[in-house]
Formats: C-alpha cells, structure tokens, sequence
C-alpha cells in the first residue's frame, strides 16, 4: 500500500474581535526539506508560492476575519539528504486561545513530495 | 588449475588488503585527522556519534531531557546532546535559506550547541564520578551555491509552484461537492448551536476532516496533470545536491568537567579543545584549498607523539595542516598538496614535527594511470625514497573501461 503523504485540516479559530492583528506561522521541518505554498484569506492571497517558514506572518484584523476563511495549500518536496522526515507545523495567535497543529510524516522513499491542504474559518 | 586460481585470488586480496591499509594509515596521519568532530562536546566526553541526541523544537528538547532524567529525579549517566538555537526559537532552515551567504543568517543557521554527561570509574576508589562538557560549532563564511545548483533549484520551485496551484484548485472544488457540501452545513450549525466543545460538534469535525481527507486523497490522485507533476518533482528532488563555490571559515570549541567528588562546588578541568577550518571551495572548477588549526588540552592521544612516551596531563598541543586538489576538467590529471604540523606547547621532551606530501595522478587512457608521490615523513625521511622514476607508479585495470580512483 502507498504511504499517505496528504497533510488535511478543516476547523474554526475564535476571534476576540478587539481588534487583534491575526498572526500565521508556517513552520517547515526537517531542515534543508523544500517547502512552496500560497496563503488566502478567501480568494485573497496573502502570501503566494512562499519557499521558507513563515513566522507571525500577519493575517489580518480580526474585526476584517470574521466569517472569512484562511487556507493554505502547497507542498513539501524531501530534498534533505540528512532527513526524510517531513513536518508541518501551523500556528495561530491573537484570538481567544492560540491554536497549534503538528504534522509530521518520515517518506519511505528520498524525493518523495507530500501536499498539504488547510482551512482555518474564523468566527467571532 | 583450481589451487592456481585460489593462489591468484589469494595474491589479489592480500594486494588489496595491503592498499587499504596503507591508505588508512596515511590518512590517519593527514589534514583529516585534525577536523573538528561533529560534536564537540560528545567527542570530549568519548560519547559515540550515533548515541547524541539532536531534538529540532522545544517540545522535543523537553522529552528527550525528562526521558533521560527520569523526569528530572535523577542525572543521567550516559547523555549528549545538540540543539541548534536557530531551529528551535527561531524558525526551521529550509532548502531555500540554505543557499544564504551573509554572516548574520550564516552564523544564526550554523550555530549549534552540544552538551553532554557521563560518569566515569575512579579506578582508586571505585566509586563512579560525573563528567560533563559544553562545546560549540559555528560557521562565519560559507560558500555560495554553484550556478548549477541555483539552475537545479530553480528548475525544482517552479515545478513546486505548479502543484500548489493545482492542490489549491483540488482543495476549493471539493467543498462543492455532496457529500462534503453538506457536511460541512451541518458542523457549522452544531458550532452555532452547541458549541466546539460539545460532543456533537467533536463528531461531526472528526467526521468532516476524516472525509475531507478522503476525498482530497482521490481528488488529487485522478489529476493526471498533478501525477505528472509530482514524479517530476520527485527525480528534481531526489537528484538535488548542493555544490558550493568560495570561501569557507569555520570555528568549534569545547570544555570538559570532572568531578571527583561528585559536588557542584568540586570540579576540575578535564579536556578542551579549539578547532579553526577554513578555505576555499571550488565547486567544479575543481581546486579546493583547506587549512585546519588545532588547539588540545589533554588530549586522549598527543598527535605529535604517537609512541606515548610522555602522559597528556596538563599537556597543550598544537596541530595544524593544509590541503590542495587540483583535478582538470575532465579529472585526466589531478594533483594533491598536503602538510601537517604537530606540537606540544607545554613540554620540551617533544619536538615539532611536520610532514609533506605530493602527488599527482594522470590517467593516460584505457584503464592506464600514472600516479607520482613524493614528500618528506614527520620523522624527516622522504616518503618513497630512491629517485623520482622509483615513485612513480603505473596503474592498469583489467576488462571494460572505467574509472581507476
């Protein structure tokens, strides 16, 4: 059987509505590993074909969120030749509680490329 | 016939075995021997390379201590480590800030931390007793990526770029899609109604995401586009090496503890040492130039003094070397330069010694190379003694052609 090499996520993140600046990480392991993806805030795009991590990247006001969607699509290509592990990690900070997801997976073939595909729906 | 051909073979092997060993011997008297270790502190501590624990984030970090002291009860008697600040506040090195040059960027990605403990018998007293060092590696200069490189990573993205652009296509038009469309209806009602923490909207997120995932996987595994895409990206990847160009300097350094009486307040300095490599890297223009400096305090083993005739106690040592490689293009002729030179500081019994060697290789066709070596031994004897025509060897293979290294 093929590894499964899809990092997938829908959820919600709350808003304080206070007017917060909404900040993104991006975060891209193993070291030397080839990342490209596009951020949107709905059809927006806010960051298009990104090639490192992004750290408090901001996303936008909170009041300007509510009821949009964040999505960040791409992919992350194993061009270390000290690793084959693959990670992703997704971070937001500014609303009612901060929100942090890992993931992770080692590719059992050198080159391998996973996709990622997430959805962040803001709501106040 | 048959103890013929076992006499043949024999001969071949007891040949090779007598090359390898003369290759390791020489190169246990070279530059390589004078390299910094990867881990400073673990080679300090005599803690093996595959036994160092090298965590890439916080959390990680946390596990590996508390695992290690048995959730900080006790210290751990056979522990190293290397932690790279850069990765684990900062954000993670990707391929792309590999190819940065500048002294800020190189010395923050670079910079790395090793740390290590163990105890070690008294063989007096027989009671065991702490050591520990703390060690570091840096890198101030680093060259820059070959034009090829720059090419093969550029050739890489633009693939990457184009699965993006097909993933975020993929990922939109799904939620359009019965049964998503309605899933996705209902989770939001339940948020609006119950709330996320309630049990109904844990259901329904774990079944929308389980879907989601589902749905994506075969999605994007009928894009023919995309499939071409992907294999694309995984010869790019995979056949991706980075070959640098220029100049390089590099420093590491670590300190080593004991403490005899196994008390904070008790220590003594056990080992240290200072590594300085620095050169020239070309990429395949093919001339590289390295020159390592070595600075060691009691070191396990005095280079200048190989028979052991005095001991390493509170004995400073001195080594450094130099190496050249010129190979032309097409590699038919190759030259190498090589120097080493070996000290003690602090005692006079032992004299500097230092140590030369040429050779130069030129591969005249046909399975066929001429190689030349020549220099001068630590101990002043020229290496191959005899005239010029005496140190030249002649090289021929047998069979198909191929490469004689």
């Amino acid at each position: 059987m093929d590894q499964e090499l899809l990092f997938s996520l829908d959820t919600f993140y709350e808003l304080k509505s206070d007017g917060t600046v909404i900040l993104l990480d991006v975060l891209i392991g193993d070291e030397g590993q080839s990342p490209d993806y596009t951020v949107r805030v709905n059809t927006k795009k806010i960051l298009e074909h990104a090639s490192s991590s992004s750290k408090n990247f901001p996303v936008g006001n909170d009041h300007d969120l509510d009821g949009k969607s964040l999505r960040i699509n791409g992919n992350i290509a194993d061009t270390s030749k000290d690793s084959n592990k693959i990670e992703l990690t997704i971070k937001l900070k500014g609303g009612v509680e901060d929100f942090k997801k890992k993931f992770s997976v080692t590719v059992e073939k050198e080159g391998e490329v996973v996709l990622f595909s997430i959805v962040l729906r803001f709501f106040a | 016939m048959k103890k013929k051909l076992f006499l043949v073979a024999g001969s071949f092997l007891f040949l090779f075995g007598l090359s390898a060993q003369e290759e390791a011997e020489n190169k246990e008297q070279g530059v390589d021997l004078l390299k910094a270790p990867s881990s400073p502190a673990s080679q300090l501590l005599n803690i093996a390379p595959n036994a160092i624990e090298r965590p890439t984030d916080l959390s990680s970090f946390w596990l590996s201590v508390n695992s290690n002291t048995n959730n900080l009860t006790k210290l751990p008697t056979n522990y190293a480590f290397d932690i790279s600040p850069a990765a684990l506040f900062g954000k993670p090195v990707s391929l792309k800030d590999l190819s940065a040059v500048s002294i800020k960027e190189v010395m923050r990605q670079s910079f790395v931390i090793s740390a290590g403990i163990r105890t070690d018998d008294d063989t007096v007293n027989n009671i065991p007793f702490y050591k520990t060092a703390i060690g570091f590696k840096l890198s101030f200069v680093r060259p820059e990526w070959t034009t090829q490189t720059i090419r093969n990573y550029k050739a890489l993205r633009g693939i990457q770029e184009k699965i993006t652009d097909a993933v975020e296509e993929i990922s939109i038009s799904i939620e359009d899609q019965e049964p998503m469309r309605s899933k996705l209806r209902a989770r939001d009602s339940i948020r609006r109604v119950s709330g996320m923490e309630s049990e109904a909207f844990k259901i329904a997120d774990t079944e929308l995401n389980e879907l989601r995932k589902d749905v994506l996987l075969v999605a994007l595994a009928n894009d023919p586009v995309l499939n071409a895409l992907k294999e694309n990206v995984r010869l790019k990847a995979r056949e991706f090496k980075i070959e640098r160009s220029g100049w390089f300097a590099d420093l590491a350094g670590g300190l080593s503890f004991q403490f005899p009486t196994n008390e904070l307040g008790y220590s003594l300095v056990d080992r240290s040492g200072a590594w300085l490599t620095g050169g020239y890297e070309g990429g395949n223009k093919k001339l590289s130039f390295l020159a390592i400096a070595r600075y060691l305090y009691q070191p396990e083993k005095i280079f200048a003094d190989p028979s052991a005739t005095i001991p390493s106690k509170n004995i400073s040592t001195f080594d450094a070397g130099t190496r050249i490689l010129y190979a032309t293009g097409n590699d038919q002729f190759n030259f190498s330069f090589e120097s080493v030179y070996r000290s003690v500081l602090t005692n006079s019994i032992i004299d500097p010694s230092w140590r030369l060697v040429f050779s130069a290789e030129y591969d005249i066709g046909f399975n066929q190379k001429l190689s030349f070596n020549f220099g001068r031994d630590f101990d002043g004897t020229t290496q191959k003694g005899g005239t010029l025509i005496g140190a030249i060897n002649f090289i021929s293979g047998f069979g198909n052609k191929r490469v004689i290294k």
